[in-house]
């Protein structure tokens, strides 16, 4: 009897790597459908210039009915890439995205900041302003001109910012409400609740992210930020503008 | 013959078509029997006796198939216009089987009139009935003495009699009211939660494939799309939901019987109670008819080992359904093996803002200290504190947000956002989701964070007790 179930059990373990081989293949396939179409989609633009992509970037975004008012980015597993990751702030600002945050969950980010700053301020245009929100410097007002504020966020700022939001309120006698708890934390958190959440990767995990604000945000997914595209962008973005929210109705 | 053995050959037949929509309530008028005796040169006893065993061959195949009404006719007062001595074969006949219906099958019900029928046979059915009564797996209803003229003349005879005796006035005569009176009135059931049967031969089969990788211990689901599927099968609203409960029905039978342990539902959320007060009443009354049916079947949640859990903001829930979520979670706390969660009334910020006023109270009695206050304390003091965290999320209708679900619980869970609507969310299309939770788990593993270690643990079961204590409370207030 025990040969019997050895033998059911082996036939059980080779259908399923043959169920996720055949997974594997599909997903391969699908892949090379989409490298090729993103092929396309360039040999159709042709070579552009820097000022060509931006300029396409505002038509499209123009034509857009809603645009989200804070993005933020998980970065996920992936490497950090301080170029495309500058591109991304560029082409936020393009769009009329006012507050851009990085979720870096590693932390590789956030130890290399500097360099994403320098990365920054080499490729956007001198009159736009860049706002970095980081514990040493404060929020600076007063500027004129196309600006964004950014930030990068690690782990500490997930689940970690509710307990000290606890522990804050605990000292203070102000009743504990939903309110109460979301003033507190937006001090913590300073920016607004994201409206679009872009998540890299075959898959979606929050990894931590800060769980209080993101209760209403839209997530999408592109496959990876390396080699980032604008089309990929706007694709994104066209796309958060067909989701429509009820809030429950 | 035996109602419970099928041949291997039948059974993958019958897996096979399970795949599809199977009727819920199924009838049959049996009809030839005559006619196959006289190909056979034999008198109509024979013809009677073969039908009934092919009768017995459907009940088991339909009750494998998972058709949960069949209705037969047998006996027509049509039929009493026959020769005496046929009539009083076939009367023999129906005593012979009924003693053989007395040991087998789940319930059944005659219906017909009682008068027409000689007392004997009528006093061996009345004892089936009484004996089967309390099934609730199948129902065979047997049409004896019966034509649906003499069945509607009597139903309007009942409402008729209602309303000499104003128990009833004219405007509660509607379609639904005479259908309602007829023999059988509680026919159109709605299905249960929980099924005892088992899941099929081909689920099972692909459970065992699947079990090879990895399976989420915890489950989460947002519900979603509903109404947008009742108004593609263009019906009302209420269509929708009911379909949707079903689907919760299907998708937790197959779970139980994976490595699924907890799976936790989103119901009813408090911004739903935005909606217009019409869809919100329909909503309460219909959970209230469900969580009523729990109730009254609370015996095979015990049997199964499911324990039932409500999470959310009690003083938002209408009184008298949520004495009866009490009742329920206080009759299955002690069971163990699967944790059935329901969310109703409730949204994660809302959990969390009463976790965080917990952890105020504690320190203001200093019962805890500053530094007990941590991440894992901060879980612990939610509606149901002692759920392990959500390896998989799933949400049908292609909207990519959370909506307020379990915030703190999905840190580390894998997302998946399903396009189909949530009654369309079938048996595949579970698998698809558990095959790409599979593929992708080990990366998701790598990149998890861990939390600190428990401390307090008092103040924990402290508010784990207080919790319990008040739903007891509640529990026991239910109003008539």
């Amino acid at each position: 009897m025990n040969g019997k179930m050895h033998q059911r059990n082996f036939v059980y373990k080779l259908l399923w790597h043959l169920v996720h081989t055949v997974f594997t293949i599909f997903k391969c396939i699908h892949d090379i459908y989409l490298q090729l179409e993103c092929k396309l989609i360039e040999w159709r633009l042709g070579n552009r210039c820097e000022a060509q992509i931006l300029d396409n970037l505002q038509k499209a975004t123009a034509k857009l009915k809603k645009m989200p008012k804070h993005l933020t980015i998980l970065l996920g597993t992936e490497e950090p890439s301080h170029n495309d990751l500058a591109k991304l702030v560029l082409w936020s600002l393009t769009a009329g995205i006012s507050f851009i945050s990085f979720y870096d969950v590693q932390g590789k980010l956030k130890m290399n900041e500097e360099e994403l700053k320098e990365s920054v301020k080499r490729i956007l245009p001198k009159t736009a302003n860049v706002i970095w929100h980081n514990p040493e410097c404060s929020y600076k007002n007063g500027f004129s001109g196309p600006k964004i504020h950014v930030q990068v966020l690690t782990q500490k700022d997930g689940h970690k910012a509710l307990v000290e939001t606890c522990k804050n309120l605990s000292k203070s006698n102000l009743e504990i409400s939903i309110q109460a708890v979301d003033e507190d934390l937006r001090k913590q958190y300073k920016f607004p609740d994201p409206d679009l959440g872009i998540y890299f990767g075959d898959y979606f995990n929050l990894c931590g992210y800060p769980p209080w604000q993101i209760r209403l945000t839209e997530f999408l997914n592109i496959p990876s930020h390396h080699n980032l595209k604008d089309y990929k962008l706007i694709n994104v973005l066209r796309r958060y503008n067909k989701c429509e929210q009820r809030v429950g109705k | 013959m035996d109602l419970k053995i099928i041949p291997l050959m039948q059974k993958l037949c019958l897996d096979v078509i399970k795949i599809g929509r199977i009727p819920n309530h199924m009838a049959l008028i049996l009809d030839g029997n005559r006619r196959f005796a006289a190909r056979f040169n034999e008198g109509s006893l024979f013809g009677n006796t073969i039908g009934f065993d092919r009768l017995f061959e459907v009940i088991k195949i339909t009750r494998y198939l998972g058709v949960r009404y069949c209705t037969i006719y047998i006996f027509s007062i049509e039929n009493f216009k026959r020769s005496k001595d046929e009539v009083q074969s076939l009367f023999d006949l129906i005593e012979e089987k009924i003693i053989y219906f007395l040991e087998n099958i789940n319930k059944l019900k005659k219906m017909g009139n009682h008068s027409l029928v000689p007392k004997k046979l009528y006093s061996m059915m009345s004892k089936l009935y009484l004996e089967t009564r309390m099934g609730t797996d199948y129902y065979l209803n047997i049409a004896f003495a019966y034509t649906s003229r003499d069945e509607i003349a009597y139903s309007i005879n009942t409402i008729a009699n209602g309303l000499k005796t104003k128990d009833l006035t004219e405007l509660d005569v509607d379609e639904s009211l005479l259908n309602a009176c007829t023999y059988l009135g509680d026919l159109p059931k709605v299905d249960l939660l929980i099924r005892t049967s088992e899941p099929s031969w081909l689920q099972k089969f692909y459970m065992n494939v699947l079990n090879n990788g990895r399976i989420p211990n915890h489950l989460a689901i947002i519900l979603d799309g509903n109404r947008r599927y009742a108004t593609r099968m263009n019906k009302e609203t209420q269509f929708g939901h009911r379909a949707g409960f079903d689907r919760i029905t299907e998708i937790f039978n197959f779970t139980r019987y994976t490595a699924v342990r907890y799976c936790t539902i989103y119901i009813f959320s408090i911004e739903n109670f935005k909606r217009s007060p019409d869809e919100v009443k329909i909503l309460m009354e219909l959970a209230e008819e469900k969580f009523d049916e729990f109730l009254m079947n609370i015996d095979e949640f015990r049997n199964l080992g499911i324990c039932v859990k409500f999470f959310g903001n009690p003083s938002m829930v209408p009184k008298n359904l949520y004495s009866t979520m009490c009742k329920i979670q206080m009759e299955t706390k002690m069971e163990t093996k699967y944790f059935l969660n329901f969310a109703f009334a409730y949204t994660s910020r809302d959990e969390i803002t009463h976790s965080i006023s917990t952890i105020c109270k504690g320190l203001k009695s200093e019962v805890i200290t500053e530094s007990d206050v941590d991440e894992s304390l901060l879980n612990d003091c939610t509606y149901l504190g002692d759920l392990p965290k959500v390896d998989l999320l799933l949400r049908t209708s292609g909207v990519v947000r959370l909506s307020d679900f379990l915030l703190l619980q999905i840190a580390d869970a894998q997302i998946i956002f399903m396009d189909c609507t949530w009654p369309e969310f079938s048996f595949l299309k579970c698998l698809y989701c558990l095959i790409q939770y599979q593929r992708c788990q080990h990366l998701v593993e790598k990149s998890n964070h861990h939390q600190s270690t428990k401390a307090s643990m008092e103040f924990r079961k402290k508010c784990n007790d207080d919790i319990w204590k008040n739903i007891k409370h509640s529990s026991k207030a239910i109003i008539d």
